[in-house]
């Protein structure tokens, strides 16, 4: 099949389809008075897709055409009257079609079953007499049941329908999972034991319960099979052993006098006479037969939505007179460079100028034009809602008004396409949560219809979408209260916050994710993805709210992401670009004024504008550079050694009269008099917040084509891309809100940190310590890993024999020490309670004698390993106010037990730490992140490198603590063979156990990897093996494993 | 050792599966078809040369991996399948939704 020509017709059908959905529920909202032209467009739409796809043979997407044709054709002659039923029906089929459009190759196979039967039904009930060549023989199945059709036209392969009437035609709905496998049957003894028994005619196995790979959709396969045989079957019996009502018998044999039933009166209409013509019965009563068949359930939105997100368009259409004036454009071009080569020439700078101005004219037009190819109209976008705010009250049963303005605003299709999901997602929370029910609006003393408006315009150079809503609007203070309980802010910060401030929290994570919260604070599920795919195309979100009146979001946009105006400004000389839409407004504070217009809060500097305190960034702290300042007269620039900004040199000076000395001793050429040393102040708007950046200069307003940053410059959240300016040099462009970050204003982001933070702790610092009681006075601790158990005993159960103090424990004698046996502590009264603290040392079990009580706590303090070291204890720690003492019962049991040969495995093995460290090397981060969970989850502790470079780096930092290794074959920069070679070469390193992870493993390629120096070979995501393979590996080595279950090879010698 | 074998060409994957595709085997199977698409693999192959059996899982997950990898260009295909095996999932009028070859 001609690629091209395919493609053609997808794009073709595509544009058909685009339109529908509106013209449709236009078409729903005449009802009766039916609007011919519109009609008539959705009918050619339907032809055309249906016309196209014959040619191709793309026979599913040619019947279901066909079908929707009929009944548009039906409601175009006024022999249907459109209702939601309807409508609904022909929406859904068209939304089918649009999905087989989008992957013709596997439209073949899409299950069209259930609109073919809608749409047919539909057909037949508007006319009953109608051609049967339009319309397929109907066999409805009892219950709930998709209904079959068996074809009447040639679209159906030959083996999809009964071909004889000689036979019995059963229908056997069963599952292959409950069914077949559960009775001890496989699968092809089943199909075997059917062939046998007469002929498989067409067999529909529902591939969608089998789910996806990541959600499988557990154990059901739920089948249809028609299926033939000459005799009479007992569905019970051998072959099929299914119950009744999974049987059903679809035709006999003609010559057969066995009506099934005294209701099958229904008759079907003739069909074609290429097929014969059976008598169907009907099992159900043909009274009860709905105008229209069940439409089958309508996909939910999110569904339709993700079809919809998965087909983005690859094609664009552009107007001839458009590309015409390109053309003139580029000749315009062409013409221009000879101008300039002719005055080059001639060396004439006049010359130049002039060709300069004319190709300066030709460029600008000629970005115009090739920007306009790339503008849509927003009402692509836009024109989705109808049918997503329709479903949505018609669910949520609220009555809705949409009020969509602006459609015809342009904009780059990028924008267009990443646009679709954000604003839908906020379409849909306005309905959603943010519209009251009819009662509700009623009880408010409002109208009973909502009213959601969706607006584009143009405002500044940016295009401004609007979605408002008259709902119940967004509670500042319950949002702030919500983000509060979930610690996402302080207390403090939350009384520092604006309303405008609060509302914002709706875009944190944290927030959007609880679902309490969202009924709290009546929006905010996956606000912050929102947010995130805006930032993205350079968007940002502003939100107006009032309680009981409604909510506006109003979001800005650039007109396109690749070239856009910008502000260019100087720090240091260096220069860099602020993306215009952040920019708010450009303050030039006179020198002299300075004192007046900035104050110091804190340690913040604020600066007074208008009524507002807006907090300063000076962005030569931000990028840690020097500040300077340029003397007026010489032209040199040197350090400012001013403090703050506010500060002027003579401002410590804290009394009048040595102020007015200063003054006067500078008076005249004080440079603060002098224009440069003004200070320039560029008011910035993140959405969340406005700051002032304070900079050298500015410079211009330029329009900057946007380039990525390099990977090496990937993750600095203060810039937004780089530009090459005229000059051939590079700007950065600066991204307001990572500035913001980076500056830790106070505001959303700080809160956001913070929260960070406090899960970085968890992760690091927070360490879980089981206390106990030595002396009565002396509280001590130990790490709460290295505890196996805690036992009450009394001191009868403690046995003194043979200078060994033991204990039984479990039946075998427990070797007990105490603290004090070893260290200069206090030792444990008479009186007080005894607990025994078993713990795992090497191989052996020891307990520890404590006093009561014990508890288990968790801090986050840290471990003082000087000021009360001795042996036995590791140092101390202060818990709750109090000085307690760490005890390593490692070192007891060595110290009191020197016959035991105990060797610390690692330095790690008393921290909280895994006490095995292994050193992963993987490229692929997939690959890198599963197989560190798999190492993690067998307790090892595992230091990750990208490549081989990079793990030799970590090997050289880190070789003393790494136990083995663990590497990919095919990494870039340096191979796992490479690596391997390294370390086997490094007399440091080369003890260590390699072990190689591959997905290709043949002969060849181990024998390569022994040679190197790999130890072991194992397949990539094959966990159990190389788990064990490792454990081997390391056991051979004589390291202790980790888990408390060493591998054979070290268990020697444990009792 | 593990019970498929892996080849990898560019974006193309080629899994040889071993005697039988049983419930026994379906989640090693899904997790390293799960591995492999998000590994960026567009063109996946599951070789059934060495395949003489499939039950009802191993046809699921086969279902579930074709559903995955019939979308955004992705392709999976059977290939070298033996002919009791081809022709029940013939019987079964799923051999060209799961793109199966005879070996």
């Amino acid at each position: 099949m001609d690629d091209d020509i395919l493609k053609e017709f997808v794009a073709e059908a595509r544009e058909h389809l685009a339109t529908i959905e509106s013209d449709l529920l236009a078409i729903e909202d005449g009802g009766a008075d039916i609007d011919e032209d519109r009609v008539n467009k959705v009918f050619r739409a339907a032809h055309s897709i249906k016309g196209a796809s014959g040619f191709f043979g793309l026979d599913k997407i040619k019947e279901l055409a066909h079908k929707a044709e009929t009944v548009l054709d039906l409601i175009r002659s006024r022999k249907l009257a459109p209702n939601a039923e309807i409508t609904n029906l022909l929406l859904g089929a068209f939304d089918k079609l649009r999905e087989m459009v989008n992957d013709p190759g596997q439209s073949q196979t899409a299950d069209t079953h259930a609109f073919l039967v809608g749409l047919v039904d539909l057909a037949q009930s508007a006319q009953p007499n109608t051609n049967p060549a339009h319309i397929g023989m109907l066999v409805t199945t009892t219950g709930t049941e998709l209904p079959v059709i068996v074809q009447d036209d040639s679209v159906g392969s030959p083996k999809s329908r009964p071909t004889s009437t000689t036979n019995y035609v059963y229908e056997l709905q069963l599952d292959l999972f409950t069914d077949v496998e559960k009775q001890d049957r496989t699968l092809s003894e089943f199909i075997q034991g059917l062939q046998n028994a007469g002929n498989i005619l067409d067999c529909h196995v529902d591939g969608d319960s089998s789910g996806s790979l990541e959600s499988p959709g557990g154990r059901r396969l739920p089948t249809k099979i028609t299926f033939s045989s000459r005799s009479k079957i007992d569905p019970t019996a051998a072959p099929l052993f299914l119950s009744a009502g999974q049987v059903r018998l679809v035709s006999a044999p003609t010559e057969s006098e066995l009506p099934l039933s005294p209701e099958s009166t229904r008759q079907v209409p003739e069909p074609a006479p290429s097929a014969p013509a059976p008598s169907f019965p009907e099992t159900r009563p043909a009274a009860s037969r709905p105008t229209a068949a069940q439409p089958p359930p309508a996909p939910s939105s999110k569904e339709r939505d993700k079809e919809g997100g998965a087909a983005a368009e690859t094609t664009l259409r552009v107007s001839v007179e458009l590309l015409e004036s390109l053309m003139n454009l580029a000749g315009e071009l062409v013409l221009s460079r000879n101008q300039l080569r002719a005055v080059l020439n001639q060396h004439k700078l006049r010359g130049v100028q002039a060709s300069f101005q004319r190709i300066n004219l030709v460029t600008s037009e000629l970005q115009d034009a090739i920007m306009q190819t790339r503008m849509q109209s927003i009402g692509n976008v836009f024109a989705k809602f109808p049918r997503v705010v329709r479903d949505m009250s018609r669910n949520l049963k609220k009555d809705i008004q949409l009020d969509i303005r602006g459609k015809d605003v342009g904009l780059d299709k990028s924008l267009i396409e990443g646009l679709s999901d954000p604003l839908t997602h906020m379409v849909r929370n306005a309905a959603d949560h943010g519209i009251e029910s009819v009662e509700e609006r009623l009880r408010a003393g409002k109208r009973p219809t909502g009213t959601l408006r969706i607006e584009a315009r143009h405002e500044a150079g940016q295009v401004v979408v609007e979605i408002a809503d008259d709902g119940k609007g967004l509670d500042p203070n319950k949002i702030a209260s919500a983000a509060l309980l979930r610690g996402l802010i302080s207390p403090e910060a939350m009384q520092t916050m604006s309303d405008q401030e609060k509302m914002h929290l709706i875009f944190l994570p944290g927030l959007s994710t609880a679902e309490k919260v969202t009924d709290v604070s009546g929006r905010g599920v996956g606000m912050d993805v929102v947010r995130t795919n805006l930032a993205r195309l350079g968007g940002k979100v502003d939100i107006v709210s009032e309680i009981g009146q409604g909510t506006l979001f109003r979001i800005k946009l650039p007109l396109t992401l690749a070239i856009i105006p910008s502000l260019v400004v100087s720090v240091n000389n260096e220069r860099f670009a602020i993306p215009q839409i952040s920019v708010v407004e450009l303050l030039r504070i006179r020198a002299d004024k300075v004192k007046e217009r900035i104050e110091v809060i804190g340690d913040a500097e604020v600066l007074v504008l208008r009524d507002e305190l807006i907090p300063i960034v000076r962005f030569a702290d931000i990028l840690n550079i020097r500040r300077a300042h340029v003397d007026a007269e010489t032209g040199e620039s040197g350090a400012d050694r001013r403090e703050r900004l506010a500060d002027r040199r003579s401002s410590h000076a804290t009394d009048d009269g040595a102020r007015t000395d200063a003054i006067e001793m500078r008076h005249g050429t004080d440079r603060r008099q002098r224009a440069s040393s003004d200070l320039e102040i560029v008011v910035v708007n993140t959405g969340a917040m406005k700051y002032g950046l304070v900079v050298d200069y500015f410079l211009t307003g330029e329009e900057i084509v946007v380039k990525p940053l390099g990977r090496h410059l990937k993750g600095l959240p203060e810039y937004a891309g780089a530009t090459i300016m005229g000059d051939g040099t590079v700007a950065l462009i600066v991204d307001a809100a990572g500035l913001a970050a980076k500056a830790q204003l106070a505001n959303v982001n700080a809160a956001r940190e913070s929260v960070e933070e406090m899960d970085a702790d968890k992760v690091i610092e927070n360490r879980s310590f089981l206390l106990f009681h030595n002396g009565r006075e002396e509280l001590c601790a130990t790490p709460l890993e290295c505890v196996v158990r805690v036992e009450k005993v009394t001191r009868k159960q403690v046995e003194s024999i043979g200078g060994k103090r033991t204990m039984q424990y479990r039946g075998i004698f427990l070797p007990l020490v105490t603290l004090s046996d070893v260290a200069r502590v206090g030792s444990i009264d008479e009186e007080q309670e005894l607990a025994v603290i078993v713990a795992q040392v090497g191989h052996r079990e020891v307990g520890l004698l404590a006093a009561m009580p014990v508890d288990v706590i968790e801090t986050k303090a840290t471990l003082d390993g000087v000021t009360h070291r001795q042996t036995g204890v590791a140092g101390s720690t202060i818990i709750r106010d109090t000085t307690v003492l760490v005890a390593d019962i490692f070192e007891l049991a060595q110290t009191t037990f020197p016959e035991w040969n105990l060797q610390r495995t690692t330095e790690a093995s008393s921290s909280s730490h895994s006490n095995c460290q292994l050193l992963l090397a993987e490229d692929s981060d997939f690959f890198r992140a599963q197989v560190k969970r798999y190492l993690e989850s067998d307790g090892y502790a595992v230091l990750e490198a990208e490549d081989g470079e990079a793990a030799w780096k970590l090997l050289q930092e880190h070789g003393d603590t790494i136990q083995a290794v663990v590497t990919d074959v095919e990494m870039p920069n340096l191979t796992g063979l490479g690596l391997a070679t390294r370390i086997r070469q490094d007399a440091r390193l080369r003890h260590l156990p390699i072990l190689a992870l591959t997905s290709l493993a043949s002969e060849e390629d181990i024998a390569k990897g022994k040679a190197a120096g790999v130890d072991d070979y194992q397949i990539k995501l094959d966990r159990d093996n190389l788990l064990i393979a490792l454990r081997a590996l390391l056991a051979a080595k004589g390291v202790a494993v980790p888990g408390g279950q060493p591998a054979d090879v070290v268990q020697e010698g444990t009792s | 050792m593990s019970r498929f074998s892996l080849e990898r060409e560019g974006t193309t994957v080629r899994v040889t599966l071993g005697t039988e595709l049983t419930v026994s085997f379906v989640p090693e199977l899904r997790e390293l078809l799960c591995a492999i698409q998000d590994d960026g693999v567009r063109n996946l192959i599951l070789d059934f040369s060495k395949t003489t059996f499939l039950d009802t899982a191993g046809l699921s997950l086969l279902l579930a991996a074709r559903n995955n990898f019939s979308q955004e260009g992705r392709t999976l295909k059977l290939a070298g399948l033996q002919g009791p095996l081809f022709s029940l999932l013939e019987t079964l009028r799923i051999d060209q939704r799961l793109n199966a070859e005879m070996g």
